[in-house]
């Protein structure tokens, strides 16, 4: 019994000694203090992490190891140990014996005697300083990374970098970049006194304008490598002072350590982020060397989007002055046009002089283009942009567009589609110009063809009625020469009055007073009239008609025959040496389709696409011109096209011409 | 033998149709002043009346209203010429009984107006 209680006594005494060395040598300090907080037991990891031994701090209060302005909560700590309250893990902060403050973790638990009573406490206390470093250096990087990316002009970004930096990371911060030539310049710097970071940068720019020379960068700057200076010493800022008032002011500054890290962009160096610390006296270790390196890429990274955008903006500027001066308006839309969902996303400014709605108008208005065309043209302007929208093509269309103020304006609006990458019209882009003028212009010009074409009339008709007057005449008389010449008199004048009927035809087409007298007939007469009087006037062509169509056409009688004739007289007239003229009738979807086919010089490709503009004529090899105004083929087309018909021709050079008329067939069959 | 007053401002055109029309067997009288038209008419009976629509002083439709609201000349058919674009409707709108087109052929108007002449015997 007595040896088991004295076996119980030795392993009493070798749990106690283990339990003594555990507490002396944890890394955690491990502190007695007694119930007025004097200290009573003190380990050596308490010695390690407040830097006192033993013997200078134990009977000392516990007060001592926090800063002045965490008395109260010593105190408080204190009273929750005497109500028997432990304390776990409250993070706080404690001065060291150098007078460094340090992050803790304090765990304290009150110490009973074996009656119960309350006699100390424990107090475990970690060091977590670097792990609250860890922290906050997220922290900020984190948050400097949200500030950086949240501007993008260039000076306020750098601005932002050197404010953010200091005094976070040092007492000063300065970014200088370099130029073209490898100088550096100045261009922001931060120290917690505003005022004294003003006079800083002037005593800099005072000194680079005194000397005439920007310095340049280090070769290791150059190269993309950090310089850091845990110490500076007097030789290297005798070093980088320029004279005698300027070292005296770096010795006043008592610079301390210093880093400085290359801004780089497209793998060159753009700049410098310099950081120093001075009154702070703080030495850079190698966190601090992370850190600015790490706020150095974030800058580079800013600088260099900033850079990028501001170059951006530059051209967009360049862009917008270069199209605001354009004598039209440039724009852009997405959507279909014909389902009234086109959203305008950018029209030019040359839309407010010329219309006066501002561009804002444009923009937040869909269609907003269409609604302001003027009501007579609104269906036809709508239906072209459709048109043009489905076709994925160019297109031209005119239209006036009314005025904010009253009036309007003749446009014309070039314009082509935009594409997806499927081939799919999604948008498009144009000019739309100001005609006006070319209109007022044309139409002076047709007034004028109007005009002229019926004071021609006038004398024509005299000329033929005398013409009638002398053939009566020579013919009671027995004049046959005299008659034969009358004869070929009127047939010039009967052509010269052709000439000035074709003169206002065109006039009346353009200013769209085209009108049509129709009616129901086959298509077959008027062929067959026609061929009868052309037949008359050609000796050399034989006209043959193959086909029939065997239902009506609704149409205007002599406007048709008008056609006919200036086909058959263009297959003559193009077709000297030929022998033949076809004309094939027939039905195809629902249209007559009569065709006129000759074999004499053709349609050179490079003419095809001009053949149904007015005024365009067929040259030869010889580049000879075949009489004629070059109006037929256009006011047929046109004659064409307003029955709701259509005209096409299918030719090469030298090898004829056929020429297609297709009319609709009359709805009552 | 049927009398035709033939009225323009156009001395030549006149003239011309004047010896054309004689030429067909015809007493042709001319005017040049369009306002004299329905005071000449009312004193000298014309079968036929052949005005061309634009006047000097005065507009060839009001000439024809004029005519064709007075009871003693509304029954002389009116024949309008003109070498405006769109005078046949112009013509028609105005109460004239025929419309040709200037230039026109001489052989085409002579059977415009014996036919219109034929309509009121």
């Amino acid at each position: 019994m007595l040896q088991k209680k004295s076996t119980n006594n030795q392993d009493e005494i070798a749990i106690k000694n283990r339990l003594a060395a555990i507490v002396e040598f944890s890394d955690d300090a491990i502190i007695g203090k007694d119930m007025d907080g004097i200290i009573t037991d003190w380990n050596l990891g308490a010695k390690k992490i407040y830097g006192y031994a033993p013997e200078e701090i134990v009977g000392k209060p516990i007060a001592t190891l926090a800063p002045t302005y965490k008395a109260s909560e010593m105190a408080q700590i204190m009273d929750k140990v005497r109500a028997g309250i432990a304390i776990d893990h409250h993070q706080t902060k404690r001065i060291r014996k150098d007078g460094r403050v340090i992050d803790v973790s304090v765990t304290v638990s009150p110490i009973r005697d074996s009656k119960g009573k309350i006699v100390g406490a424990s107090e475990i206390t970690r060091d977590i300083t670097e792990q609250m470093q860890i922290t906050r250096n997220l922290e900020f990087l984190a948050e400097a990374s949200r500030i950086l990316a949240s501007s993008l002009d260039y000076q306020e970004t750098l601005n932002l970098i050197v404010k953010l930096a200091c005094p976070f990371i040092a007492d000063w911060c300065v970014i200088e970049m370099v130029s073209e030539e490898g100088k550096r310049e100045i261009l922001a710097i931060a120290h917690k006194d505003p005022a004294l970071a003003e006079w800083a940068k002037n005593s800099r720019e005072n000194l680079l304008r005194k000397t005439g020379d920007k310095p340049a960068l280090s070769k290791a700057l150059m190269a993309g490598q950090t310089e850091f200076y845990p110490e500076i010493t007097l030789e290297m800022i005798k070093g980088a002072a320029g004279d005698e008032e300027h070292l005296e002011i770096l010795k006043n500054l008592k610079l301390t350590s210093a880093i400085a890290v290359p801004l780089r962009a497209q793998g060159k160096t753009i700049g410098v982020f310099t950081f120093i610390s001075s009154e702070s006296k703080r030495v850079f270790n190698r966190n601090d060397l992370y850190m600015a390196e790490q706020l150095g890429d974030r800058a580079s990274m800013a600088i260099e989007n900033a850079k990028l955008f501001h170059a951006v903006r530059q051209e967009q500027k360049r862009l917008n002055n270069l199209l605001a001066n354009v004598p039209g308006v440039v724009w852009e839309a997405w959507g279909d046009p014909g389902q009234a969902k086109q959203n305008i996303d950018f029209v030019s400014k040359h839309v407010e002089q010329m219309l006066g709605y501002q561009t804002e108008e444009w923009l937040e208005t869909p269609n907003f283009w269409l609604k302001i065309v003027h009501p007579e043209d609104y269906q036809r302007a709508a239906k072209e942009a459709e048109e043009i929208f489905k076709s994925g093509k160019i297109g031209v269309s005119r239209f006036r567009w009314m005025k904010k103020t009253g009036g309007f304006v003749w446009v014309e609006a070039h314009s082509f589609v935009v594409k997806d990458k499927t081939g799919k019209p999604i948008g498009m882009r144009g000019v739309t110009m100001d005609i006006s003028e070319r209109v007022e212009i044309e139409r002076r010009k047709d007034e004028f063809i109007s005009m002229a074409s019926h004071e021609l009339k006038t004398p024509i008709t005299s000329i033929k009625v005398f013409i009638e007057v002398l053939k009566n005449i020579s013919e009671k008389q027995g004049y046959s020469e005299v008659n034969s010449y009358l004869l070929k008199m009127d047939r010039q004048v009967e052509k010269l009055s052709n000439l000035v009927s074709d003169l206002l035809d065109v006039s009346k087409i353009q200013a769209g007073k085209l009108e049509l007298k129709r009616e129901e007939f086959p298509l077959e007469d008027v062929v067959s009239e026609t061929v009868e009087v052309l037949q008359a006037m050609t000796k050399r062509h034989n006209i043959k008609t193959f086909g029939r169509i065997g239902s009506n056409i609704q149409a205007d009688r002599d406007r048709i025959s008008q056609v006919l004739v200036n086909l058959l007289t263009n297959a003559i007239k193009y077709s000297p040496e030929a022998k033949r003229i076809n004309i094939n009738l027939y039905k195809e979807d629902g249209r007559a389709i009569v065709s006129v086919q000759d074999f004499g010089v053709g349609i050179a490709k490079e003419h095809q696409g001009k053949i149904f503009e007015r005024f365009f004529r067929v040259y030869d090899d010889a580049d000879k011109t075949f009489p004629g105004l070059g109006m037929g083929l256009y006011i047929s087309s046109q004659i064409v096209k307003q029955h709701g018909g259509e005209m096409w021709f299918k030719s090469d050079k030298d090898a004829g011409a056929t020429f297609y008329v297709g009319l609709p067939l009359a709805q009552t069959q | 033998m049927k009398k035709i007053l033939i009225c323009d401002d156009d001395e030549a055109i006149l003239e011309a149709l004047q010896i054309v029309i004689e030429q067909e067997g015809f007493v042709a009288e001319v005017l040049s002043e369009g306002k004299e038209v329905a005071k000449w008419s009312l004193e000298n009976k014309p079968d036929l009346i052949l005005l061309d629509m634009l006047l000097s002083g005065v507009n060839g439709q009001d000439v024809v209203k004029q005519l064709k609201k007075n009871v003693e000349l509304k029954n002389i058919p009116v024949i309008m010429f003109s070498a405006h674009p769109s005078a046949a409707r112009m013509a028609k709108d105005s109460g004239a009984d025929a419309f040709v087109a200037k230039p026109f052929d001489i052989k085409e108007l002579i059977r415009v107006i014996n036919d219109n002449l034929k309509e009121r015997e």
